[in-house]
């Protein structure tokens, strides 16, 4: 080993405190980085997988007066499937399964008190094998028979209605009339998907076209690819075919996760700011603790110099000194931060208590999950070690331009 | 024997001359509930298990496709103006400072959070247009039962006892396709003004929801004073 290591060696040990201290932030900020961007990273891909899994299928295939801005279905949005487009998805290669459903708002009444909710007409079979909504039923159900309805659990709660009971929807007919159906209770929908839980019910898809008025006419159907991964070779296929009905448009489910997206990447920006700054603090301690080091060992410097030490060896030194901190500092916060992200990937947080509720942009209702990633946490621990590195560069540089003569007075 | 037959004839012919028939009720509650050049001080008050609220409403009608509505006062102390205008019906909000025209599923909404639906003030068309209308009639009331003829009615089944003294719907009950009653609209108190009966105290009921309902009271009636055209411009709404 270079004598010039041992001396850097020999003087991080010689200050543990000070060096200990000079560690913390970068401990802390290393470990923050790991926890907060392995928790921004599950909790984005578990509300994609809920938006797949219980709303948005891979993609929708909807009436072109859909308007993401709306943020919903209305019956004058409905459609009547082409019998060439449903030949289509029954033979197409990437399809593993579809459901037509039919969507609108309504008013859900237990005779007392009255509440909006949205109302999803579906087939149990179809919806079965492209959501995993109905595998999420309380008691489960192995159909959805006419005149039921399967509500959802946080709306459930708020009615504390008896298993039986009767409800009352009431909603504007694809004409506009105003009516009602009444629908026995069946089962409570327990998603972990606030936007399910909280305001949607499910009812027989031929109960929703009569009370409706619609004439076989959909809100959407819902395509399950059987590869993900396929959505735009799969988009390419069913184009020519969307083409020829105007009336038709595609919706995949990255453009109905444009909230989820845009709240994830602000939120990874805020966080990333947050952090930078801890490792910034970090980064002038370490600048800080080598300057003093320079300071106090001046004359030592000087006489190296004086007895043919190269510029490059004492920048050498003093790098390495400060890298050696920012390495151990981040290898600390390496493990610090992987204990972390295993606790928040394996058990979760649940916020559910906390947020009640609120809308906090993510489809999620109460546990937040994280991502555990050990590459993300070598990125943060090499991104430490570069702060060292960086933060140890000026105080040697200042060595190097003092005048030896000076440094031995 | 033949004079009993016709004596038994004459009575039939008495009898059905004198009954009224579907259109003569509707006319006659046309004349009571239709106005024409009438302004109206009136209150609205609108109970839910949410909280009570009230607004202070002056209304000039013109006639059916010309009405202003201005909420004078209102517990939350917003103020807006309403102008039906043939079909069309536009909200203006002073402090937004430009006016919007209420279409579509907005006309389903309840005008300003009560139980009356914007379609509700709104609707244009006659009732036989509509609704298969059927009459029976009891000792008090003529009781039309109105079952929805065309896709875009307000209603599916609607029932309205007529007074028979007052030729007003002392109550109409609005059902759904199932017979389920869902709302109830009541005519509380009415007077007797220049020949025609004009309700004082409405109130709708939404049955879907315990002690929900909206009543209007209309404070001042005037049916003499003639109403400027001018009222029933945008620029006068937006004034």
């Amino acid at each position: 080993m270079n004598y010039w290591i041992n001396l850097a060696f020999k003087n991080i040990l010689r200050k543990k405190q000070r060096t200990m201290l000079t560690m913390l932030p970068v401990v802390f900020g290393t470990a923050m980085l790991i926890f907060v961007l392995s928790m921004l990273e599950g909790v984005n891909n578990d509300s994609k997988a809920n938006l797949r899994n219980y709303d948005s299928a891979d993609l929708k295939i909807v009436s072109r007066d859909f308007s993401l801005d709306k943020k919903g279905f209305g019956v004058q949005e409905a459609f009547y499937v082409p019998e060439d487009l449903e030949n289509f998805l029954n033979s197409s290669k990437f399809v593993k399964a579809h459901a037509k459903e039919v969507i609108f708002s309504g008013n859900l009444s237990d005779g007392t008190n009255k509440m909006a909710v949205i109302c999803r007409g579906v087939d149990f079979e179809a919806y079965s094998k492209t959501f995993l909504t109905l595998a999420k039923v309380y008691p489960p159900v192995l159909e959805l028979d006419k005149g039921v309805i399967l509500i959802g659990e946080d709306i459930f709660k708020w009615y504390e209605m008896p298993y039986d009971s009767v409800f009352i929807l009431q909603s504007r007919t694809g004409g506009g009339t105003f009516d009602a159906i009444d629908l026995s209770y069946d089962g409570l929908v327990a998603t972990g998907n606030p936007k399910i839980d909280r305001t949607t019910v499910y009812m027989n898809i031929k109960d929703a076209d009569e009370f409706l008025n619609l004439n076989s006419r959909i809100s959407a159907i819902a395509v399950k690819l059987k590869n993900p991964s396929d959505l735009n070779r799969f988009i390419n296929e069913i184009k020519p075919i969307i083409k020829k009905y105007p009336e038709l448009k595609l919706i995949s489910w990255e453009e109905l996760a444009v909230d989820i997206i845009a709240i994830d990447s602000a939120k990874k920006y805020s966080s990333s700011v947050m952090i930078f700054i801890i490792l910034i603090i970090g980064g002038v301690g370490i600048a800080n603790t080598i300057l003093l080091s320079v300071y106090e060992r001046m004359k030592e410097i000087g006489t190296m110099r004086a007895m043919g030490a190269s510029n490059s060896t004492i920048v050498k030194m003093f790098v390495f000194e400060g890298a050696s901190v920012g390495f151990v500092a981040a290898a600390m916060g390496m493990i610090l931060g992987t204990v972390l992200m295993a606790y928040i990937s394996f058990v979760g947080i649940d916020i559910g208590g906390m947020v009640q509720d609120i809308d906090i942009g993510y489809p999620i209702k109460s546990v937040f999950r994280g991502q555990f990633d050990l590459l993300l946490a070598f990125r943060a621990g090499f991104f430490g070690l570069i702060i060292g590195i960086a933060a140890s560069f000026y105080p040697a540089y200042r060595v190097v331009k003092e005048n030896i003569v000076r440094t031995l007075r | 024997m033949k004079k009993i037959f016709s004596v038994v004839f004459l009575i039939t012919l008495y009898l059905a001359s004198s009954a009224m028939s579907i259109d003569d009720v509707l006319e006659r509650v046309e004349k009571n509930m239709v106005r024409t050049n009438a302004t109206y001080l009136s209150t609205m008050k609108i109970f839910s298990e949410d909280g009570d609220r009230s607004m202070q409403m002056k209304m000039y009608v013109k006639d059916e496709k010309n009405v202003l509505v201005e909420v004078i006062e209102s517990s939350e102390g917003g103020k807006s103006r309403f102008l039906k205008k043939n079909d069309a019906m536009w909200l203006f909000i002073p402090s937004a400072g430009r006016s919007v025209l209420i279409k579509g599923h907005m006309l389903k909404e309840g005008f300003m959070g009560s139980n009356f639906s914007y379609e509700d003030i709104s609707e244009n068309r006659k009732l036989r247009d509509i609704y298969e209308i059927t009459l029976e009639e009891d000792s008090l009331y003529y009781i039309l039962t109105m079952k929805a003829k065309t896709d875009d009615a307000p209603y599916k089944l609607k029932k309205s006892y007529v007074m028979k003294d007052a030729f007003l719907p002392k109550k109409e009950e609005i059902y759904s396709s199932s017979n389920r009653l869902l709302k109830e609209f009541i005519i509380e108190d009415y007077k007797e003004m220049n020949g025609i009966n004009v309700p004082t105290r409405i109130l709708m009921n939404d049955l879907l929801q315990k002690e929900n309902y909206t009543e209007m009271t209309y404070d001042k009636i005037d049916l003499t004073t003639k109403i400027p055209d001018s009222y029933f411009t945008k620029a006068y709404l937006e004034r």
